[in-house]
């Protein structure tokens, strides 16, 4: 049972919760930015 | 030498000593007026000035350990750590406190400059008129300036744990206890001096990591280790990074809209150059509280319903994960090169789901989700072009599936069930029976909760997020109406 208040919830229909979707930054990738950097560059359009 | 007024007048009882020798050497030169009593007249002088010289030494260190413990506290509340609305240095007024210890000090430096001159020529007549004067007038200023801080510190002090409560969780404790400890301190030193000012506060004692006030984030947010940091220094300050447009994102990575802020590029379509896992975030700072803060930072998404995982609905390649090392990318108000504002996404990084959403309760919402945000959601879930597997979910939590309650088949009592063999048949008659009022159900059920879910407007989803059980506004539409269709 004390294991149970540190477990992922476990949901039942009641009222409308909202869920927390976890993020952990693994990376921040340089060439992925770069590159978007570069691309987006290449039109005005998108200043 | 004779205008000098005598040591007793200058230290009242504190060197009664001095008193006596002096007394007794007037005496001797009284009657006797020679060389040798002039000469003893000048030992004993001396003597006083070293005595005098070494007590004034020991006021100055009292001086200088007070002068830097206020030093310090008034620092500290320089430094704006301290949240004004509730705190223990709410009533105190700073100002006055620096004011005056900026008086004291260039006094306590005036003196400590004079001090040396006097002690190397060793000239009684150097001595300037009511310099001892001065001189303990200021001990008497310290000291009057510590009580009033030691008492304002108690006071305070009470009258936060009575604002607050003994389970407050208030960072200023151990502060306030090492002010009081060496306010103590420095009570004890006016007949004991310090051996050095050092000794009652130092710097290390008075520690900010305490103050500082963090953004509140989920607690397993708060527990992840932070990005490596060789890969935390190629992140541009976000003043420096560049932004994306939406459209640009959009013509550039494409994808449709898995869920909410989940792009995909689904397996018939190229995967665009740089996103060989077909999937990236969308994310609005505005409407997503707990997002990472920054660039290369943790943190969550909130999500209301999830669609099922697209490995299941979809052909991908092997390595396709939809909950590892996904780029996301964070949409931020930041004004344009003229100044006005604009919505533009920058890249925070790539994401892993490293553990299993969990659900807000009802606490959390009410604290941590502002009301715009439960306005958004509530507009989207109630919104007519919201997509099929919404409204399914939707269906499935709000109006659940009558569950089957009736007959089941049982098992011989020959094999080991409790079913003896003249009942069986009467049993299987009862079970398909029930099993043909169940189905019904289901029918009226499919039907009813198809209605109702279409039925779902704003104002019933803002209610269901301030329900804490299911409640009986369920059953009646904003305006009153009975809209539950009875089974």
């Amino acid at each position: 049972m004390a294991d149970a208040v540190t477990q992922p919830d476990a949901g039942d229909p009641a009222g409308l919760r909202l869920w927390w979707e976890y993020l952990e930054c693994v990376d921040w990738n340089i060439d992925f930015y770069k590159y978007l950097v570069h691309s987006q560059g290449k039109s005005s359009a998108y200043e | 030498m004779t205008d000098r007024r005598p040591p007793h007048l200058r230290y009242g009882s504190r060197t009664p000593e001095i008193t006596s020798l002096n007394s007794s050497n007037n005496g001797l030169r009284a009657s006797n007026g020679g060389t040798s009593s002039l000469s003893l007249d000048f030992v004993v002088k001396i003597e006083n000035l070293e005595r005098e010289q070494a007590s004034m030494r020991s006021d100055l260190a009292v001086l200088k350990s007070s002068n830097e413990a206020l030093t310090a506290k008034v620092q500290e509340l320089l430094k704006g750590g301290w949240d004004v609305t509730v705190g223990p240095f709410q009533s105190q007024s700073v100002s006055e406190f620096r004011s005056e210890f900026e008086a004291l000090r260039s006094e306590a430096q005036a003196i400590t400059n004079s001090s040396p001159s006097k002690h190397t020529n060793g000239l009684v007549d150097s001595q300037p008129d009511g310099e001892a004067d001065k001189r303990s007038a200021l001990v008497d200023r310290a000291h009057s300036l510590v009580e009033t801080n030691h008492r304002s510190a108690f006071s305070t002090r009470s009258e936060r744990s009575y604002a607050s409560g003994v389970n407050s969780p208030l960072v200023t404790d151990g502060q306030v206890d090492n002010l009081t400890d060496s306010i103590a301190k420095l009570s004890d030193s006016e007949s004991t001096p310090p051996a050095s000012p050092h000794s009652t506060l130092r710097a290390n004692d008075v520690t900010d990591e305490s103050l500082v006030t963090k953004t509140w984030k989920p607690d397993y947010v708060n527990t992840l280790q932070a990005l490596a940091s060789e890969k935390q220094a190629l992140i541009p300050k976000l003043e420096d990074m560049m932004s994306f447009s939406h459209d640009f994102l959009l013509n550039h990575l494409g994808g449709i809209t898995w869920s909410p802020g989940t792009m995909i590029v689904p397996p018939d379509q190229p995967a665009p150059h740089f996103l060989r896992n077909r999937i990236y975030y969308l994310a609005d700072a505005y409407l997503d509280p707990h997002l990472p803060s920054l660039p290369g930072e943790h943190g969550a998404r909130l999500v209301p319903f999830f669609n099922a995982d697209p490995e299941d609905e979809m052909d991908f390649e092997d390595e396709f994960s939809s909950s590892e090392r996904i780029p996301m990318f964070v949409l931020k108000e930041v004004p344009d090169a003229a100044g006005r504002p604009r919505k533009r996404y920058y890249y925070y990084g790539h994401y892993s789901q490293t553990r299993w959403s969990d659900r807000l309760d009802c606490d959390r919402i009410r604290q941590h989700v502002p009301s715009h945000v439960l306005d958004f959601w509530a507009e989207e879930l109630s919104s007519n072009g919201r997509p099929a597997w919404l409204t399914d979910a939707l269906e499935k939590h709000f109006f659940p599936k009558p569950e089957y309650d009736g007959q089941v088949f049982g098992t011989h009592a020959e094999e080991g069930g409790s079913v003896v063999s003249e009942d069986v048949g009467k049993r299987e008659e009862q079970v398909l029976k029930d099993m043909k009022r169940y189905m019904q159900q289901l029918k009226r059920w499919e039907k009813d909760a198809k209605l109702k879910t279409s039925l779902i407007k704003k104002d019933f989803v803002l209610d269901a997020f301030q329900q804490v059980s299911c409640p009986p506004d369920f059953f009646r539409s904003p305006e009153g109406e009975d809209i539950w269709l009875t089974l």
